[in-house]
């Protein structure tokens, strides 16, 4: 019977396993472990708060966290949307004219190489205290990485299949339709995953430097009065709000690219 | 005017950076690939167009498919000029070309989309014919789920719906397994009877060519020329036996014998 045991843990191997499980234990066991010291070396909470006192400021201070959650979200939808917005054109029509790519490119890429901090504090004194810097901000942000993965899915298309919708007489229209546009989903995806992760990260930048609300602006309140309490717990907001964008753009990804996943 | 399709004097020579061939004055490297070849075609003939690897088979289909317009020379359909021109006949390239984004029944549906036809009825007008494919009840698979044979005569399938009076098929049962290649043919050839659609092949399989066509014509290796043209003799609909029929085997074993002596 070794055999059959054997033939059932590779059966188990294969088999797809409940998404996140393993780490869900792992950040479970990871937290269990971080509580236990805190409370085993009575650390005094304004140097390191342990998980349970985390989560019991997070309930005191709901409201106030909801409020300013609810910025920063807002930032960081429209900031993404805006990029996806121009992204989408842009690298569409820098597919459609290797000239306009070739000026571009390297344009994206010095963007990039500028460090958002240094640059986060001129937009503020540009655009002032509201809304719209912190948008610009993700938006500096989110652009290149689906820009340029937009552009590397155009890059990667099948010429053949374009030739084969000419000869069905079909229009440039007709082929981003049904060969370009379905073609560069996989690699859109995959920029919009991290372009989803690094918008929360730079809503908060965007308030750190100033704004009147969000969750930069709690951070900050919390760290100068040494509530390091609401520091941790403004912190676990930022990454669950990060976690739910990311979850979202999975679930959209896998219902666009549902025939990715097919070997009946 | 004459021939349904005819294809008079086409030319081609490619441009290469790199590779072999004749280096004019240090420059890139022109490869001649098609030396005036003319070919015409009746209408309602399947012809097979048979020739070494490399030849240039695929480049004279798309010159005829309107994809690559011809050094000299001209295509005409029907008296029309088509070089130049994509859009005016089906063409099956090599391969497949399956879409995995797409599902059978769209991409049945697809040339038919294109011509702007509304999604509901090109959908219902793809599965109509989806029966005399063999795809029955695998419109709504993609393309990973599909065997090499299917996938050929999904394929097969979307070129056909597109209509043209002219279907261009290149090697269209070349990547399969021997089994799945014959049975695949008898297939085409009772599709072919029924239809009577104007067919030419480019395939590099003579008995491929004799089991399925009206005429071959041999093509010399690069830069090709017509070699030969062939008329075959036996009637239709083909049985499975007459590969080995011996008037068969000696017309297979004439037509090597050209191809061989043509490289």
């Amino acid at each position: 019977m070794k055999t059959g045991r054997f033939d059932r843990r590779i059966d188990r191997l294969r088999r797809p396993r409940l998404p996140g499980g393993p780490s869900i234990a792992a950040v479970l066991a990871a937290v269990s472990v971080w509580e236990a010291l805190v409370r085993a070396c009575r650390v005094p909470e304004w140097l390191l708060p342990a998980p349970s006192a985390i989560v019991r400021e997070m309930w005191g201070e709901r409201a106030v966290i909801a409020d300013h959650a609810q910025a920063t979200i807002t930032e960081a939808v429209i900031g993404i949307l805006t990029a996806v917005g121009l992204a989408v054109p842009i690298a569409t029509s820098m597919a459609l004219f290797p000239l306009l790519r070739q000026a571009l490119y390297p344009l994206f890429v010095i963007s990039q190489t500028v460090p958002i901090i240094a640059l986060a504090p001129l937009i503020m004194v540009w655009f002032g205290y509201g809304m719209l810097p912190k948008v610009l901000v993700v938006l500096l942000v989110t652009f290149f990485p689906l820009s340029v993965s937009l552009a590397e899915g155009y890059r990667q298309a099948d010429p053949r299949m374009v030739q084969l919708l000419w000869t069905m007489g079909a229009r440039t229209g007709h082929v981003f339709r049904y060969v370009l546009w379905p073609q560069t989903l996989p690699s859109f995806f995959a920029g919009l995953r991290i372009a989803t992760t690094y918008s929360v990260t730079g809503a908060v930048i965007g308030e750190w430097l100033g704004a009147t609300k969000g969750l930069g602006v709690y951070l900050v309140r919390a760290s100068k009065s040494f509530q390091t309490g609401r520091l941790f717990a403004a912190i676990a907001v930022i990454v669950i709000v990060s976690l739910v964008f990311f979850a979202v753009v999975e679930l959209l990804s896998r219902w666009f690219l549902r025939w990715k996943s097919v070997d009946d | 005017m004459g021939a349904f399709l005819d294809v008079r004097a086409v030319a081609k020579t490619f441009v290469e950076h790199g590779g072999r061939g004749r280096r004019i004055a240090g420059g890139p490297e022109a490869v001649p690939v098609l030396r005036r070849i003319s070919l015409s075609v009746q209408e309602g003939q399947f012809v097979a167009l048979v020739g070494p690897s490399g030849a240039g088979k695929s480049t004279l289909l798309n010159i005829i498919a309107g994809l690559l317009p011809p050094d000299d020379g001209e295509v005409r359909l029907q008296g029309e000029r088509i070089d130049g021109r994509p859009g005016r006949v089906a063409y099956m390239m090599q391969d497949d070309l399956l879409f995995p984004w797409q599902a059978v029944r769209e991409h049945v549906a697809l040339p038919l989309l294109v011509r702007g036809v509304p999604r509901g009825e090109a959908l219902r007008r793809a599965e109509a014919i989806l029966h005399d494919f063999g795809l029955l009840g695998f419109a709504d698979r993609y393309p990973a789920a599909l065997s090499g044979g299917m996938r050929q005569r999904a394929a097969l399938a979307r070129a056909y719906l597109q209509g043209s009076p002219l279907l261009l098929l290149d090697e269209p049962f070349g990547r399969l397994d021997a089994i799945t290649r014959s049975a695949l043919q008898e297939w085409l050839e009772g599709v072919w009877s029924r239809e009577r659609r104007t067919i030419l092949m480019v395939t590099h399989d003579v008995e491929e060519a004799l089991y399925l066509a009206d005429r071959v014509v041999v093509l010399s290796p690069r830069p090709a020329e017509v070699a030969g043209v062939v008329d075959v003799p036996f009637a239709r609909p083909r049985r499975r036996g007459l590969r080995a029929d011996p008037a068969f085997v000696q017309l297979r074993a004439k037509l090597t014998e050209q191809l061989v002596g043509a490289v």
